[in-house]
């Protein structure tokens, strides 16, 4: 009996070694299954944050939509463990190009059409989801909602509560969504969002991320951070209890310096353009008040499931009209315009001996650096001053002035203002937008760079010539280009190399109209969050940031506002008056000739850049139009008609805020060209108009720019 | 002998080892069951209670009578227990897909479970009368073919579980009646070299046993890879493991069991068969040691009184009870933590089960008339 109780001993140590390697070795392991299947994490989505006006107008707001969504594990495991642990199995083609390959994956869709379509139809619900997206979601992101029908009414969510279908893994949801409640309003500040490439599978990611405007630059303040539950479940699937929950903490606010009464304003008068921008500036601040581009969009309609209409993705790109594109920022050539910078320069340099009183003879043309420069008009102006120059937007008298005061004047003064560089730039030195254009501020070491530039593409193109095996002809050296006066006249009158963006204009006009100082400009006030208290900030973008000083004398700088205040008094300008109020300004036009629709045509940019009132300015209103006949009468009446319903606006009669349609563009006011025509604005070989502006948009919202995103 | 001398003679360790057991059991039944949707469920820990009351009756019904008159009736019980199986196989109630239920009025029971007991009788009876011939290899045919008459109405409910059994209890009885010892050794190398085989045939090359069922072929490739089939075959074995290992040293604490309450655990067998799983899980490595050293206590009781039984029928009984006992020990604690097939077999004293529990605490009763016995040789 011994071996017997031996016998005994040794089988008890054989199971509690064992039981020890499975409980105190494995246990871990053991744990962490357990925990695995017998828990459900589920992310809540952050409501977004708000983007607000300056008077605290929600332009960018979430809706509460009801949705029954759709947990693919849930499913499939609860859908197993019913058939024996059998799943049906499909033959689907992954991949693209040479990868595709077959691959054999769970089929999704029939487990779904075999539980819960008809239970769920019987409470009245329709699911509405993409075969395709619903299999690619189970592949991707397997622990994340799938919705299954978005976009439920309230009452049939109800019914689903009251009547619970108890289909593992369906459940209803009610989720915050993006809304623009003025639609298409200022669309190319906000933005849009859009739901997030699937790149990752286990971490967490937000239902939208902003994909252009203050909606992508401010993506991280907005977004907030997602909150979670944990949640039982039973061996059938069945949610037993909750065990943890964390609320998702709201994303911030961004303030913009907006007003939604002045942009209401000048979209309602810009829409009537086929293509074109208006900035509005605050001239003591810098603070933008309104920013419209047309032809725009309306960003309700890129929200994921957010019940707009399916964006025309093709259409909007496709468009030549670039509705996507923010022309507020694109560089235009500032023709007439330009004769401003000129004058202040001209002021600014001692060695010009420049004053307003200075006399200069401006006939119909004249003879410079070796060839003959006509005024638009054949007569000239003769015997002229500053103040009859700017007013008659005399070409003559501005050559000779810009000769006189010399490129390097000029440019000095481009740069204290910001032209040729970005200047939408946060406290970081960050541009506020994507897709500013920085405009170009040329002079002679803008040209040695160019050439400098051209230099090494040759020395590259010969490499690959003589690498190639000389097979070619030899290609041909650049051109020997030295900055002369004929380029700094041609400058002088916002022509040849010059390109400059409205909100650049803005800001110089600012300058000009508050007496010399430079402010940054400023589309976003802070960000910040909304708590029991209040709001409180967590960035702020301070105030009237000053950039710098024209540098100009006091009374010299009135005699420039004077001349521009002759403008529209006896002027080029006279359209752009206001019964009641002094409107200063200067009109422009720039002829261009570009490619639509594979013919060449004239597409003049029409400009005019006012401000009122003449005495304490309060706006500076600068207007483009592409395709127009002339900066006094295309643009000129669109600025008098902002200015005047601003000022009616100060009296209390604002507009009345509504959802805006987005503003279709056009091509009216093109004509054609046989392409002989080689007007000045076109002269640079490497000008692609406004264009580049939408090409860095396109860059940066379809590829780097998603993957460099911080998280 | 007086009265107050019948309970002094007791052996009171294994008594006490006995009704641990048996509370230990009641109260892992009722974490197993108390949150079950179903009545029957719901009132397994009472029933249990009760049931441990009637085996405590058949455990004194037998400590207090003589050893030797069931013995010498035996072949009267080994009949009955026949004549049950046959009747079960005939008027049995189908449960999970085996006949294994006789209803007589609203008392059922499992007649296979009598017959481990009834079997006992006989096969000691029998050995009793081989008595001079211990040492013949007939002797052991003649046992093996005694207990193969049971086994194979067993195998016909079907209840490859129960008939396992008899084998084991054969062993205890031909060593403890002191059989030549290569009689034993033999066929244990055997049966260790078709454990090997099996392993390679069916686990590693995947094929079947052409005389056992599909089911039966897949609970043993189960076994050696659960992962083969998480879903299907491999189910119980897998939850069962997460729900021991997920105790821990100390465990989860009483009616903390998430596998178990979960549902993890199928609620059908968690708290008779994987019972073990449940209070591993609840009370993790110390609780689960715990019980396997108080089981083993207890089958070391029953070998010292075998040991000190004063004749040869009495350490015959005490060896057929401890194979039983220690076959049902450890192929039901080991098969939940994967160190032997699942077998449906319970666990002595702690499993749910009326009839099963009554035979278990009747043996005890048979080593306790032993143990008062044990001067009298």
């Amino acid at each position: 009996m011994a071996a017997a109780m031996l016998f005994v001993g040794l089988a008890a140590l054989i199971l509690l070694q064992r039981l020890f390697v499975v409980q105190v070795i494995e246990g871990q392991k053991h744990a962490q299954t357990l925990i695995n299947q017998t828990t459900i994490p589920i992310l809540l989505s952050p409501p977004r944050g708000l983007i607000l006006d300056r008077n605290g107008l929600p332009l960018a707001e979430n809706r509460a939509r009801y949705d029954v969504d759709l947990y693919v594990r849930e499913l499939t495991g609860n859908y197993a463990r019913a058939h024996r642990g059998r799943l049906p199995m499909k033959q689907v083609e992954v991949g693209v190009g040479d990868k595709r390959r077959k691959q054999k994956q769970v089929d999704i869709e029939k487990i779904v059409e075999e539980t819960s379509i008809d239970p769920l139809r019987n409470l009245g619900i329709v699911a509405n989801y993409d075969v395709e997206d619903l299999r690619r979601h189970a592949q991707q992101r397997p622990n994340t909602p799938f919705q299954l029908s978005t976009q439920i009414d309230f009452a049939t969510l109800s019914r689903m509560a009251e009547r619970d279908p108890r289909i593992p893994g369906v459940q209803e949801a009610a989720r915050p969504v993006r809304w623009y409640p003025y639609g298409a309003l200022a669309s190319h500040v906000m933005g849009f969002v859009g739901a997030p490439e699937e790149q990752t599978l286990e971490t967490f990611q937000p239902e939208v991320i902003g994909k252009d405007g203050v909606e992508k630059g401010f993506d991280m303040d907005l977004e907030g951070k997602p909150g979670g539950k944990i949640l039982k479940k039973n061996n059938l699937g069945f949610i037993m209890e909750e065990q943890g929950y964390q609320a998702p903490v709201p994303g911030q606010n961004v303030y913009l310096t907006l007003d939604a009464r002045v942009q209401t304003i000048v979209e309602g008068v810009m829409r009537r353009v086929g293509r074109g921008a208006c900035v509005v500036m605050d001239p003591n601040t810098g603070d933008i008040l309104a920013m419209c581009s047309v032809p725009n969009f309306d960003p309700n309609s890129f929200v994921p499931g957010g019940g707009g209409k399916v964006p025309d993705w093709k259409r909007l790109m496709t468009d030549e009209t670039k509705p996507m594109l923010n022309r507020a920022l694109g560089a235009y050539a500032p023709g007439s315009t330009f004769k401003t910078v000129t004058a202040i320069s001209a002021l600014e340099n001692p060695d010009a001996k420049f004053t307003p009183q200075t006399v200069i003879h401006s006939p119909g043309s004249i003879e410079m650096a070796g060839r003959t420069w006509h005024d638009w008009n054949p007569d000239g102006q003769g015997d002229i001053v500053l103040k009859r120059g700017l007013a008659m937007s005399c070409n003559t008298f501005f050559y000779q002035l810009g000769v006189r005061t010399g490129i390097d004047s000029m440019s000095a003064m481009g740069k204290r203002i910001g032209f040729g560089e970005k200047i939408l730039l946060g406290p970081d030195g960050e541009p506020v937008l994507s897709g500013e254009d920085p405009g170009t501020m040329p002079g002679r070491e803008w040209m040695e760079n160019r050439m400098a530039q051209r230099k090494k593409a040759y020395k590259g193109k010969i490499e690959t010539w003589v690498a190639e095996g000389k097979k070619t002809p030899r290609p041909s050296p650049p051109a020997i280009e030295k900055w002369s006066d004929g380029h700094t006249a041609n400058t002088s009158i916002g022509q040849g190399f010059v390109r400059v963006t409205p909100l650049q204009m803005a800001v110089m006009l600012s300058a000009v109209a508050n007496g010399g100082t430079v402010y940054r400009p400023r589309l976003v006030q802070g960000v910040g969050k909304t708590t029991e208290n209040g709001t409180q900030a967590t960035k702020e973008y301070p105030v009237a940031v000053k950039r710098g000083d024209l540098g100009v004398r006091p009374e010299n700088l009135a005699a420039v506002r004077e001349g521009l205040r002759a403008v529209v008094t006896e002027g080029t300008g006279k359209n752009a008056a206001v019964k009641d109020v002094e409107v200063a300004g200067k009109t422009g036009s720039a002829q261009f000739v570009t490619q639509i629709g594979g013919s060449t045509v004239k597409d003049t940019r029409t400009w005019f850049t006012g401000f009122a009132p003449l005495k304490d300015p309060k706006y500076v209103v600068i207007v483009i139009v592409e395709g127009g006949v002339s900066g006094g009468t295309t643009c000129a009446p669109l600025a008098s008609e902002i200015l005047a319903k601003l000022f009616e606006m100060e009296k209390g009669t604002a507009p009345q805020l509504v959802y805006q349609a987005p503003v279709m563009g056009h091509f009216h006011g093109v004509t054609a060209s046989d392409g002989s025509y080689q007007p000045p604005g076109s002269a640079d070989d490497d000008d692609t108009g406004g264009l580049s502006g939408f090409f860095n948009w396109l860059d940066e919202g379809f590829g780097g720019g998603r993957g460099l995103r911080r998280r | 002998m007086t009265r107050k001398r019948a309970w002094r003679g007791l052996h009171w360790p294994s008594l006490f080892l006995m009704l641990g057991l048996c509370t230990f059991g009641v109260m892992v039944i009722y974490s197993a069951t108390h949150t079950s949707e179903a009545t029957d469920l719901r009132n397994a820990a009472i029933q249990q209670s009760a049931w441990v009351g009637l085996g405590l009756v058949c455990f004194l019904v037998f400590a207090f009578a003589d050893y030797h008159r069931w013995v010498n009736q035996g072949w009267f019980w080994f009949g009955g227990g026949l004549l049950l199986l046959l009747i079960v196989l005939v008027f049995g109630r189908e449960v999970n897909g085996a006949k294994s239920w006789v209803r007589i009025g609203p008392v059922g029971f499992q007649p296979a479970e009598v017959m481990k007991l009834a079997f006992l009788a006989g096969a000691c009876a029998l050995l009793v009368s081989f008595r001079e011939k211990m040492e013949k290899f007939r002797t052991v045919l003649a046992l093996v073919g005694l207990a193969l008459i049971p086994v194979f109405l067993i195998l016909r409910q079907p209840d490859l579980g129960s008939a396992a059994v008899f084998l084991p209890m054969c062993f205890g009885l031909l060593f403890a009646g002191g059989t030549r010892l290569r009689y034993l050794l033999i066929p244990a190398g055997a049966g260790l070299a078709a454990v090997l085989a099996i392993y390679l045939y069916v686990g590693h090359m995947g094929k079947e046993l052409p005389f056992l069922k599909t089911y039966q072929n897949n609970r043993i490739r189960t076994f050696f890879d659960p992962n083969l089939d998480p879903l299907g075959a491999g189910w119980t074995i897998r939850q069962s493991i997460i729900a021991i290992g997920s105790g821990g040293i100390t465990g989860k604490g009483y009616l903390r069991g998430d596998q178990n309450l979960y549902g993890f655990l199928p609620k059908n067998i968690a708290y008779n068969d994987f019972i073990f799983s449940v209070l591993g899980e609840e009370w993790g490595f110390l609780g689960g040691a715990a019980l396997i050293l108080g089981e083993a206590a207890l089958l070391l009781c029953i070998a010292w009184i075998g040991w000190r039984a004063p004749d040869f029928t009495g350490r015959l009984l005490a060896g057929g009870v401890l194979g039983m006992l220690f076959t049902h020990f450890f192929i039901n604690v080991g098969m939940t933590i994967k160190v032997v097939p699942i077998t449906g077999i319970p666990l002595p004293f702690v499993s749910y089960g009326g009839t099963f529990l009554a035979v278990c605490m009747a043996s005890m009763g048979l080593m306790q008339s032993i143990w008062r016995q044990r001067h009298l040789g």
